[in-house]
């Protein structure tokens, strides 16, 4: 017969366990000094970086961001009503704002962002909610653009910052969006292989 | 504690400039390849971070890596002091820009904006990136000086070229960005650039010409040197970083990973050189041991694909056609020209009566490039390739059917050769020649 003790014990553990990953932030690892809410975006993306823990509602922020390149809303009702009219965050999820966010809710984001399809699991279980974020996170693994981790990991700053310059990297590859700003072989070079240093005026050197 | 970490760095210095300054010679023209330099000694900076480095407008510059010496004297140390630089550097736009002249020694150069995509930020090093109203929006057609930070914002790319165009440098900033730029002038016949890169990534190239170049992007905890390089690439986030040259790449790329003690001074140095089509990351691994992480990732949209789309994954999957023998000209959407090749010996092959253009479909599948069955289950069930004979049989009509001398397919006498039979001198048939089939038997083996 295990003692109380033990029980109370491992009852504690499951309930910690399970109500983990909907905490609020501890205050020690904000971002002393800073209201993210009062920032530009570009700001918003350095104080990102430097955050040791996001929230909820900054996550759905930096969505926006990378989805538009621009935020536009200010409040985090705004946010959450348009992302989920895309179909980029459920509704079922129920997250708030001020909880910390975990790796697979922003790997959902990120793939629905980015317009990867996935697996089989994703496309057989995760388009009605089953697996639907830990799929996604295992997509994003399996492309090299998040490390090796847990769906109920805590999301940093930094890491998300790096998740979002990936996630760009594979939009601008992909054509979601325009840009003919670029310094590559396929487009820098020569017909003798030489590199192709443009004038300051425009014109190619 | 100190002592015995200046000794170190003093033991480091010398065996570095041992190992590295024999063979070793500076290039005098471009038409050389590029030989690498001896590199200097790394000295101790108190932290090779961000914070500190973007706060010494005024004072003398604790370099990392001392700039490169046409002569080759491995223990000079010449790092001119940033005070020498304008302490407000010039931030003009719209100005015509300079002639690309080679600049004299001491004139400063610039960064001009060649073009912009997004919304990029500059502002003087020492400005928090929190003081919004200091920042200014950057414009195509800005010169960017020494002594200015820039912050790249997602969606967003910044194509820089130096001005002076001696020697020709063009740089890109990706998305997410956020980095300074140290140091830009000409000092003996050298055009310097040093940049400090806090967070995302970096493009650049340098055309080695009668002006020498000694850039150095340096990041936290690590340093790319170049080699008279170009479309190099530096990616920098966290204390991980991936240094890689493109694979039209030229020269060499210098790796340079710094180790710190709890005070924050550099303990100890590992360098790597990146070849083209090479990279390297934090790890430092041999370029060969990095190939295994290095994949392409082929995302297959079969609903997405156009008719010329599946046109060519069909070719490149197979066709489960087999072309006339000898015969190496694939016009098998018509050809009249097709016919059976000529034989080893020199006599004529029979031929087949071509189907369409001298295609002879079979149901064989990839040539060693399919899916394969599974196991337990009917031929075809899963097997792509046969479905891909079967689309091709309904294309090509009945006639194949009759060759392809499968069962079920109308069969062919079995002393007629099979179609997809592979010719051989030894195993050549006339028509109506019956085969000779070896039995074994016990009897037969022991022998």
């Amino acid at each position: 017969m295990r003692s109380p003790s033990f029980l109370i014990f491992g009852m504690l553990l499951a309930t910690a366990g399970l109500t983990g990953c909907s905490a609020p932030r501890p205050s020690e690892t904000a971002l002393s000094g800073v209201d993210p809410d009062t920032l530009s975006d570009s700001a918003f993306q350095v104080y990102l970086n430097r955050v040791p823990l996001v929230t909820v509602g900054e996550a759905y922020r930096a969505m926006l961001i990378l989805a538009d390149g621009k935020d536009g809303r200010d409040s985090f009702e705004a946010r959450r009503q348009e992302l989920e009219s895309r179909d980029i965050v459920r509704s079922a999820w129920d997250l708030q704002p001020d909880n910390v966010i975990d790796t697979a809710s922003v790997s959902y984001m990120v793939c629905k962002i980015c317009e990867m399809p996935g697996g089989i699991n994703q496309v057989l279980f995760g388009s009605w909610g089953l697996g639907d974020r830990r799929s996604a996170m295992r997509e994003l693994m399996f492309r090299g653009m998040i490390d090796d981790s847990f769906e109920y990991e805590y999301v940093t700053g930094s890491g998300l910052f790096a998740l979002m310059r990936n996630a760009d990297a594979y939009m601008k590859k992909k054509g979601l969006y325009e840009s003919d700003v670029d310094l590559s072989d396929e487009t820098d070079r020569d017909n003798t292989g030489e590199l192709i240093v443009p004038n300051a005026s425009g014109e190619n050197g | 504690m100190k002592t015995r970490n200046l000794i170190t760095q003093l033991c480091l210095t010398v065996l570095c400039a041992a190992g590295l300054s024999i063979g070793f010679a500076p290039s005098t023209t471009a038409a050389e390849p590029e030989k690498m330099v001896p590199m200097q000694p790394v000295n101790d900076t108190g932290g090779a971070t961000l914070e500190n480095r973007t706060n010494t407008n005024t004072t003398p510059r604790g370099t990392v890596a001392q700039p490169m010496q046409r002569s080759g004297n491995a223990n000079a140390t010449n790092a001119q002091p940033l005070n020498t630089m304008p302490s407000n550097p010039p931030l003009a736009s719209g100005q015509p820009m300079a002639t690309s002249q080679p600049a004299a020694d001491g004139e400063p150069q610039y960064f001009v904006v060649e073009r912009l995509n997004g919304i990029a930020k500059v502002a003087p090093v020492g400005v928090d990136v929190f003081e919004e109203d200091k920042w200014k929006e950057l414009k195509q057609g800005d010169k960017l000086g020494a002594g200015v930070q820039l912050l790249v914002t997602g969606q967003s790319q910044v194509k820089l070229v130096l001005e002076p165009a001696s020697p020709p440098t063009v740089m890109l900033i990706e998305a997410m960005t956020q980095l300074s730029i140290e140091d830009l002038a000409m000092r003996e016949g050298t055009s310097t650039t040093r940049i400090a890169l806090a967070s995302g990534a970096i493009r650049a190239g340098v055309i080695e010409s009668t002006t020498r170049s000694d850039f150095l992007i340096e990041a936290p905890t690590a340093t790319l040197s170049k080699k008279g390089t170009d479309i190099f690439r530096f990616e920098y986030q966290n204390g991980r970083f991936r240094m890689s040259l493109s694979s039209q790449g030229r020269g060499l790329v210098q790796a340079i990973k710094y180790k710190f003690n709890n005070s924050g001074n550099i303990v100890d140095a590992k360098s790597r050189f990146v070849t083209r089509g090479q990279f390297v990351t934090q790890q430092m691994m041999r370029a060969i041991d990095n190939v295994k992480y290095d994949r392409d990732i082929q995302v297959l949209d079969f609903v997405g694909l156009t008719q010329e789309e599946r046109l060519n994954l069909l070719f490149n999957n197979g066709l489960a056609i087999l072309l006339p023998f000898a015969d190496n000209s694939a016009n098998f959407l018509g050809s009249p020209f097709l016919t059976g090749g000529i034989n080893v010996d020199g006599g004529q092959r029979p031929t087949l009566p071509p189907i369409d253009g001298g295609a002879i479909a079979t149901p064989d599948g990839d040539f060693g490039v399919g899916q394969g069955l599974l196991p337990g289950l009917p031929h075809g069930f899963f097997n792509a390739s046969a479905k891909r004979s079967r689309m091709i049989q309904s294309l090509f009509g009945q006639q194949h059917r009759e060759l392809s001398g499968r069962k079920g397919f109308g069969g062919i006498q079995r002393d007629t050769p099979r179609p997809n039979q592979i010719r051989r001198p030894g195993n050549m048939r006339k028509a109506g020649q019956k085969r000779t089939v070896r039995r074994f038997n016990k009897a037969s083996r022991r022998r």
